[in-house]
């Protein structure tokens, strides 16, 4: 009985062996290969810049002289991760308003050691920054007893640093202020003078 | 003496007799065999594939957002006499491009349903069908209109290619491009996809 068993189990073995081998290349697995590509996108630093392009100060001098100031807002937008640096300067060599043959000299009081106007000078300032102190300023018209401090706008190629930032920007305003003193021996008129404010990526 | 000389030849005749009876057996015609064996050569289906392994695309965004595109090639070479089957799938599960901290979103649109790219996305495109008929790089275009599908995850390869016969060297050019605008933050963003072919 047993021998019967081991001849059933030798038949059975053999067929099995035989579909196997017959059936072998229709259940091969598919080949399959692959391959990796790496996208890189660089994305440029790019820096955009407004300012309000105007700033209009009016005075009304007298003898002893009085200041008058208004602002200028400048918004930067970088979407560089370094951030950027904002500077001004005068956009020639010449510092002085003009009005036809008159002028209003800059300040000499500069932006690390800022002092009061002198009279018939113009100049500049940005709380906190250098020497100008304190936390706030808000717009002065004809005074005659001012002691806010005020910065010589420096000529074109010597531009003062007025921020430093570490990383993207939105609109991002530093407020720049601007002040005049005259008195009653300036000549009335309209003087004029541009300044250039420069933005770079850090 | 004649008779001496009958009787022998009776007697040789004889002898000669029996001789051919014993050697019949020897000289009956040959007889023959044959055997057959069949010989099987399996040849195995091979497949191979290579791509370009960095396609680079440059960007200087703009507010309103510009689109830059760059193309890779992909060639497949296979002997299964049934074709092959090409699929693209994101390296991993997650389909943005990466750079630090800062990243790019896969595009929404798909394989099915491409559109053109919005806000800041990547995607990828293989012309003609629903995608856009033709594509040419694009460098800063502020007002692509060509269609785009996001990369899918490595967990749902999209099949790009289905062949029907051997191929060698076959190529399939894959276009990938990246909007951006300027919110995006400066950097390089990279990510990988990955090209399967499968003989079918």
């Amino acid at each position: 009985m047993e021998a019967v068993y081991r001849r059933k189990a030798f038949v059975f073995g053999g067929v099995f062996s035989l579909i196997s081998a017959i059936m072998a290349p229709i259940m091969a697995s598919a080949a399959s290969s692959t391959s990796s590509t790496t996208i890189n996108a660089t994305v440029a630093a790019t820096i955009s810049m407004t300012s309000g392009g105007t700033v209009n100060i009016a005075l009304t001098p007298t003898t002893g002289g009085v200041v008058t100031s208004a602002s200028d807002t400048v918004s930067v937008s970088t979407n560089n991760t370094a951030g950027y640096t904002l500077s001004v300067a005068n956009t020639d060599a010449s510092t002085n308003l003009t009005s036809g043959g008159n002028t209003i000299a800059a300040h000499t009081g500069t932006q690390a050691s800022p002092s009061t106007l002198a009279v018939n000078t113009w100049g500049y300032r940005v709380v906190g920054v250098g020497g100008f102190t304190g936390t706030a300023y808000s717009a002065e018209t004809n005074n005659g007893s001012s002691t806010s401090t005020w910065a010589g706008m420096p000529a074109a190629g010597s531009g003062n640093v007025l921020k430093t930032t570490a990383s993207v920007a939105s609109a991002d305003t530093t407020t720049v202020w601007y002040a005049v003193r005259a008195n009653s021996t300036k000549a009335a008129g309209t003087y004029t003078d541009s300044v250039t404010y420069t933005a770079v990526t850090n | 003496m004649i008779k001496i000389t009958t009787q022998r030849f009776y007697a040789w005749a004889g002898v000669a007799g029996v001789s051919l009876l014993a050697l019949s057996p020897a000289i009956a015609s040959a007889a023959t065999s044959t055997a057959n064996t069949t010989i099987n050569a399996a040849i195995a289906s091979t497949i191979s594939i290579t791509s370009s392994g960095t396609v680079n695309v440059a960007l200087t965004p703009t507010a309103g957002g510009v689109v830059s595109s760059a193309s890779d090639t992909v060639s497949v070479s296979t002997n299964n006499t049934t074709g092959y089957n090409l699929t693209l799938a994101d390296g991993d599960t997650n389909t943005n491009l990466a750079s630090g901290g800062n990243t790019i979103a896969a595009h929404a649109g798909t394989y099915a349903a491409p559109t053109a790219l919005t806000g800041n996305g990547w995607g990828y495109a293989v012309a003609g069908g629903n995608f856009t008929a033709s594509y040419t790089a694009e460098s800063n275009s502020g007002a692509s209109t060509t269609k785009w599908a996001g990369v899918p995850s490595s967990a749902s390869p999209q099949s790009l290619k289905t062949t029907a016969t051997t191929a060698a060297a076959d190529t399939t050019t894959v276009w990938y491009g990246v909007r951006a605008t300027s919110a995006q933050a400066a950097g390089t963003y990279t990510d990988t996809v990955t090209y399967t072919a499968t003989t079918n």
